[in-house]
């Protein structure tokens, strides 16, 4: 059974909208040969950032798929928001700091390289939104040499819902995707629409955009 | 659910609008260049019960009795400004607001309604609005009749396609009025000729499919 690395930050028993694709996944690629090695945040680390939990998501998910949980520590962030500044980092260290999931999108880097290392896995699948594991992926398959695949469950930088802090910082969001696009092996999408907005605005990757919608 | 009732319901997330309270908030070229820089090219705003509320308010002011029979079910994470905006409008006793479900128990519950409510976004200017809803493959997978109120957009398309959808206009609500009318009067109206191939072509069992051979063309490469 050939094993894939999934990073997804949203995941059972979080009761998130962005949880129910990687699930849904999950559940259902160890009968196509595929073993998933989940890398998410663990059940305080949602509640800490005001998640929901519903333990009901993971009923079906198979035992022997293993999950390996990161708190989602994230000093940084707490000390900015704590003294109401975050907007400091974000705006001058945008890189650094392009979502509130950014310290967790680090903190995971090393032991994903380990984790494919040890077990020789192939794949890495990562479910973006949050960004900022996609930008921290490019560097596991940097060092790991496994083949990414990314799956945009949104646009990022075309998301109606999309916010930065200033144009300047847009246009490094921007470039922050045109590296996660051009860095990945697929990129994968969820509408015909988003596949054709993608290939406008990076031409030379249109062979690494596959579409797969949303489910039930 | 009581029969002679039509229950349209809604579980998730759901903003409040009223657009006598909502001001147009002007953004600055300084705001844009250093602050706030958001994608600007469609009102989600529209994304919200208040043209639903709205045309029951209008269906109750033409036929107190058969509006009676209207009952919006909206649970999970509700703006509290939703029941300020159905005393406003008079439609108290057609609205019912609860709290979060589990998925299981939300689907269940959605399972148990004539009609799932479907609010949606418009594109402004040219664009139309390329975000689907999570919720329509939910409906979908129930097979139910799928009120949509909104602008064009690819889940509008998406729910026509599917033969599940009633589509209309946040700005023409005087289709919708009639709409709940008709299907006051007469539940059959209500009946849907689903898409099967379409619906199942959206099962996680086939979407697995697709991700397996996106990983298997990966290998090639």
């Amino acid at each position: 059974m050939e094993k894939v690395l999934f990073v997804c930050y949203f995941f059972a028993p979080q009761n998130d909208t962005g949880t129910f694709r990687s699930v849904n996944f999950v559940k259902r690629l160890p009968q196509r040969g595929f073993q998933p090695v989940v890398f998410t945040t663990d059940e305080p680390s949602i509640l800490k950032n005001g998640g929901k939990i519903d333990h009901t998501i993971a009923k079906d998910i198979p035992v022997d798929i293993e999950i390996v949980r990161f708190e989602d520590i994230n000093k940084s962030y707490s000390f900015w928001s704590k003294i109401k500044l975050y907007r400091l980092p974000w705006t001058f260290c945008f890189r650094k700091h392009m979502d509130i999931y950014a310290g967790w999108s680090r903190s995971i880097v090393e032991p994903a390289v380990e984790k494919i290392k040890i077990e020789n896995i192939k794949f890495i699948y990562v479910s973006c939104a949050p960004v900022s594991a996609a930008y921290s992926a490019i560097k596991i398959k940097k060092k790991s040499g496994a083949s990414l695949v990314v799956d945009f469950r949104d646009p990022y930088t075309d998301a109606y819902g999309s916010y930065f802090p200033g144009k300047f910082n847009f246009n490094k969001a921007n470039s922050i995707e045109r590296e996660i696009i051009e860095q990945s092996d697929t990129v994968v999408v969820n509408t015909e629409e988003v596949k054709k907005l993608f290939t406008r605005k990076y031409p030379h990757c249109k062979s690494k955009f596959e579409v797969i919608t949303n489910g039930y | 659910m009581a029969t002679n009732l039509i229950n349209i319901g809604y579980g998730g997330w759901l903003q409040c609008y009223d657009p006598e309270d909502s001001a147009d908030i002007g953004t600055s070229w300084f705001k844009k260049a250093f602050l706030d820089y958001r994608i600007d090219n469609v009102d989600h705003s529209i994304r919200s019960a208040y043209f639903l509320f709205k045309a029951v308010q209008i269906f109750k002011s033409e036929a107190p009795e058969l509006a009676s029979k209207v009952r919006i079910n909206l649970w999970g994470k509700i703006d509290p400004g939703n029941i300020k905006l159905a005393e406003k409008l008079g439609i108290t006793e057609n609205v019912k607001i609860s709290g979060l479900l589990s998925k299981t128990e939300n689907l269940k519950q959605l399972d148990k309604m004539n009609m799932l409510f479907l609010p949606m976004e418009v594109g402004k200017n040219e664009d139309k609005s390329l975000f689907i809803p999570g919720k329509v493959y939910e409906y979908m997978l129930l097979r139910k009749p799928i009120l949509a109120i909104g602008g064009d957009s690819d889940a509008k398309q998406l729910i026509l396609d599917s033969g599940l959808g009633f589509h209309f206009e946040h700005d023409k609500l005087d289709a919708l009025v009639k709409f709940l009318h008709k299907i006051c009067i007469d539940q059959s109206n209500l009946e849907v000729n689903a898409n099967e191939d379409l619906i199942n072509s959206k099962s996680f069992d086939k979407l697995t499919d697709k991700l397996v051979e996106v990983f298997k063309n990966c290998k090639v490469n």
